[in-house]
């Protein structure tokens, strides 16, 4: 009995074990095309194979009954099927569907340029930023290298899409950074007041952008300050400029960093003849203090301030005798200083507190007389963050900013001062949401209101932005929105009662990116109204000035980027098509500005040698010919300058000096020696014949050598 | 018959004992020797597909994640095109922490996130090359101060060394010593591995070691 007992047993565990079913078949995408390596096994067994070449599998089971057959491979959503196990072989034919979470969400790119180290995909590196050849580590310079802008060389400033430069604004971690660029003499091209090594983020938009960002009618350069440095260092560095020392300290989760630099380009002009006649050449010095708290995990307060001066002094052709030279002098001090606390009110919602001020005066002699301008800001912001799941983010908030201008003239001929100044409080609010649905569409819609104590306006700003995935790399992104702007202070000064002036833009976008390659295109218009208008330059009357000016801007940017065809080498194709007009300021009639050239192209590369340890760097950039006034013409703004060329050229060797690790960075601008010239100025008044004589505007040098040694210790 | 009784089921019971217990052992033993002779992404491919299998059947073993990470991370080294040597890694870090949440004492688990970091400079070696050198090089050395005698964190490190440019403290001269002792650990390793913990390493720590002596 009981051996009748065990056999019956162990036939049955016999059976358990020699009972074995076959699972075969083959696995392909949607379109057809064979999978080859996916996983193929049973759940929680060790059962299971991998898909050859032809996409077929097989594998024999000694499990029973239902079991679940699972599917994965890379970039595909897993398949599950429960099966039931007779011992009779299973075919099965299996399409895998793609998982577009591997593709991460789509982001809205239209009107977006964006430097940063955080995100897989973006068009520019932080480190693109300083290594660029003519860019002298000055942000908007490097952005002039990107389409959708135009060169104007005299200026040094950024010019998008047919606006004039005081359509750009600058925002470092959400605070609009009022005078951001350095005061300069006329013709003297100026530069941004802030390091591109401040920032890990550079995002340019050239419109389009978010309701975030307001007083801006064509473009917003964002900047994200750094998080906490790496380590405590200590940096020199002696340029032909002049030198400078920082040091950085840091602790567990707190860091503080101080700098100190003086300019001074007497020594440098003295070598190198300039085509300006230079009294006291460029002398400066800046410094910067940083700090940096880790509160908690995601708690984060950051502080900066900056202190500038600068000192310049320079003999000007005088605009009602242009054999007569004026004398002209600039001292500029700029104060700027911004703190920024971020911090999670429990896991959805995220709180951004920022406040900032900004002190700038320019005082300019003109011959005996005397220019002094005062500028101050005060602004205070307050955005929450709710994130509502993965797919919706809405955001809100506050700002308060106050501007105070006052310009002090004196005339030495009357022997008067005179004096207006302005306050206005602007008050903004702004909503938004972002909705992420499937990772294949995107949309961001929101609306800002901003009202102006001193214009006693409001306006309303609709933005919406959309983007659609159109496969595995490329997508097509769609923008509109109105932006508005008050009027420039030289207006504000004499009349309050003007409205701010509006623009609408309309942009579509495309853009691949694959393989390390990128090419985008974006078509766009821009529609411009209630422009400051004035009959009289700096005229105190009110009654000089109104809003019915307009215009608009169209065009095409086209961006080309390839990191991988030649090894080593890196380079990028910008070029932008321009067609604009507009009718504002003193224009008797629509006109295509000065600032605006029709055809504007940059092409630059980066190669870098490993045998030398050096990266060398050229930039191209080219411009179309630029409209001047000439008033010896009978039709207005019909004349144009020839087209600008440049070509720069840079290196940087890494090396050590005393066992520390030093860059030593050469460049040069205009290295073929293009005779450029921007336009031209004409004397005010005619001489006895009837003409009126003229003199160019060139650049201060023919080319401007820069020689930097960057040791860290 | 008694005897015999007791003799099949002996058999029957032990066999039975062998397939849930030993089963893993041996095919761990059988696909890392398969994996070593990989020549390809897709004969890689196919043994992370097995040690991903071994892995989830095997809850509590961290070495099943350990080696589908790696040859993760193998199939990143020997893609050609750099948009998908990131997504190889992302799966190998999912494995790998997958790995860490069994065991987060073993040293050969920071080794590995050590060599996952300096895989991602390959993408982009400007814009990658001195943040991931920096993060592998922080995890190699956590490796190494958990086991000192762990030869794959010194010939990592010796491997970041090696191509990090000499001003910045680096070349065969500075990586050197650390090829040494990854050779020295190698040696002591050899004699007490159960055959299932990992080995990979010895020959191309030998091959830098004379190199680097060649040319100092």
């Amino acid at each position: 009995m009981k051996t009748t007992l065990f056999l019956i047993l162990f036939a049955g565990m016999l059976t358990s074990v020699s009972s074995q079913t076959t699972i075969m078949g083959r696995i392909t995408d949607k379109s057809g095309e064979t999978i080859v390596g996916a996983n193929v096994y049973l759940e929680n067994s060790y059962d299971g194979t991998s898909t050859d070449v032809e996409g077929n599998f097989s594998f024999t089971t000694g499990l029973s009954g239902q079991q679940k057959l699972v599917v994965s491979f890379i970039g595909y959503v897993q398949f599950e099927q429960f099966l039931d196990f007779t011992g009779e072989t299973v075919t099965l034919s299996i399409i895998l569907q793609p998982d577009n979470r591997e593709l991460g969400g789509v982001e809205i790119t239209a009107g977006i340029f964006e430097a940063s180290d955080e995100k897989k995909a973006v068009i520019l590196r932080p480190l693109d930023i300083v290594t660029t050849a003519g860019g002298l580590a000055d942000i908007s310079a490097v952005m002039n290298t990107l389409p959708g802008t135009q060169t104007v060389g005299e200026e040094g400033k950024l010019f998008v899409r047919g606006g004039d430069s005081y359509e750009t604004q600058t925002f470092i971690d959400g605070m609009q950074v009022v005078n951001a660029y350095s005061s300069s003499m006329p013709d003297v091209p100026s530069r941004g007041r802030f390091s591109p090594y401040m920032f890990n983020g550079t995002m340019f938009s050239t419109g389009g952008f978010s309701a975030k960002y307001g007083q801006a009618l064509s473009s917003a350069l964002i900047l994200k300050s750094n998080d906490l440095p790496e380590q405590t260092v200590t940096g020199l560095s002696l340029m032909t400029i002049g030198p400078g020392v920082e040091h950085t300290q840091k602790w567990d989760r707190s860091s503080v960093s101080a700098s100190l630099e003086y300019m001074n380009l007497a020594p440098y002009f003295k070598l190198i003849p300039q085509e300006f006649d230079w009294e006291k050449a460029p002398e400066g010095m800046g410094s910067m203090m940083t700090f940096r708290h880790q509160t908690n995990a995601d708690g984060m307060l950051k502080g900066f301030a900056t202190f500038n001066h600068s000192n310049e002094r320079m003999n000007y052709p005088s605009l009602s005798d242009i054999d007569q030279v004026m004398a002209l002098g600039l001292k500029n001090n700029n104060l700027y200083t911004q703190v920024n606390y971020q911090d999670g009110i429990g896991s959805k919602i995220i709180s951004q507190t920022g406040a900032s001020f900004m002190q700038n005066t320019d005082d300019t002699d003109i011959d005996q007389d005397n220019l002094n301008e005062k500028e101050q800001s005060i602004q205070v912001r307050q955005v929450i963050k709710y994130i509502y799941s993965e797919k919706i983010i809405v955001e809100g908030g506050a700002e308060w900013q106050r501007k105070e201008f006052r310009q002090k003239y004196f005339s030495a001929e009357e022997s008067t001062l005179y004096q207006t100044e302005f306050t206005d409080n602007l008050f903004s609010g702004f909503a938004e949401a972002e909705v992420n649905c499937s990772h294949r569409f995107a949309l961001r819609a929101g609306g800002r209101v901003e009202y102006s104590g001193l214009l006693r306006m409001f306006n309303m700003a609709p933005r919406v932005s959309v983007a659609y995935r159109t496969g595995k790399s490329s997508q097509v992104s769609l923008a509109y929105g109105i932006f508005y702007q008050s009027p420039d202070r030289d207006y504000l000064l004499f009349d309050h009662d003007l409205d701010f002036e509006r623009a609408a833009h309309y942009i579509l976008n495309y853009q691949i990116m694959k393989n390390r390659r990128i090419f985008r295109v974006e078509v766009y218009r821009k529609k411009y109204d209630n422009l400051i208008k004035y009959n009289v330059l700096n005229s105190p009357d009110p009654s000089n000035y109104n809003n019915n000016g307009s215009g608009y801007a169209q065009g095409i940017d086209i961006f080309w980027r390839d990191q991988r065809t030649f090894s080593n080498i890196d380079y990028w194709i910008s070029y932008s098509f321009l067609d604009t007009e507009r009718d504002y300021k003193d224009y008797p009639v629509s006109a295509v500005p000065t600032f605006a050239s029709r055809h504007n192209a940059s092409v630059v590369v980066k190669y870098w040698v490993g045998k030398l340890s050096t990266q060398f760097g050229g930039t191209y950039s080219f411009s179309s010919g630029r409209t001047y006034y000439n008033p010896n013409s009978d039709a207005f703004l019909n004349d144009q300058t020839k087209p600008y060329h440049d070509l720069s050229l840079n290196a940087s060797y890494l090396t050590e000096i005393f066992k520390k690790f030093t860059i030593v960075h050469l460049s040069v601008s205009n290295v073929l020696g293009f005779n450029n010239v921007f336009g031209y100025h004409y004397q005010t008044t005619p001489n006895p014949d009837g003409s009126y004589p003229s003199f160019p505007i060139k650049q201060w040098a023919k080319r401007f050598w820069f020689l930097g040694v960057f040791v860290s210790i | 018959m008694k005897t015999l009784i007791i003799t099949i089921s002996l058999i029957v019971f032990s066999l039975a004992g062998f397939s849930q217990k030993d089963q893993y052992a041996t095919s761990m033993k059988a696909n890392i020797d398969r994996m070593y002779q990989s020549q390809t992404i897709e004969d890689y491919q196919s043994s992370a597909n097995t040690f991903e299998r071994i892995a989830l059947a095997e809850k509590k073993e961290w070495l099943p994640s350990y080696y589908t990470t790696y040859c993760y991370i193998m199939m990143a080294f020997m893609e050609q095109k750099p948009d998908q040597i990131d997504p190889y890694l992302d799966i190998a870090q999912k494995h790998l922490d997958k790995a860490l949440a069994i065991d987060g004492t073993e040293a050969e688990l920071f080794v590995l996130q050590g060599m996952l970091h300096q895989a991602r400079i390959s993408v982009d070696f400007m814009g990658r090359g001195m943040t991931y050198s920096q993060m592998a090089q922080g995890e190699l050395e956590k490796a190494a101060t958990m086991d000192p005698k762990n030869p794959r964190a010194f010939y990592l490190m010796g491997m970041n060394v090696y191509s990090t440019p000499p001003m910045y403290g680096g070349g065969p001269q500075a990586a050197l010593p650390l090829f040494k002792k990854a050779q020295e650990n190698f040696e002591l390793n050899s004699t007490v591995n159960d055959g299932l913990m990992p080995t990979w390493g010895t020959e191309h720590n030998g091959q830098m070691l004379a190199e680097c002596e060649r040319k100092n």
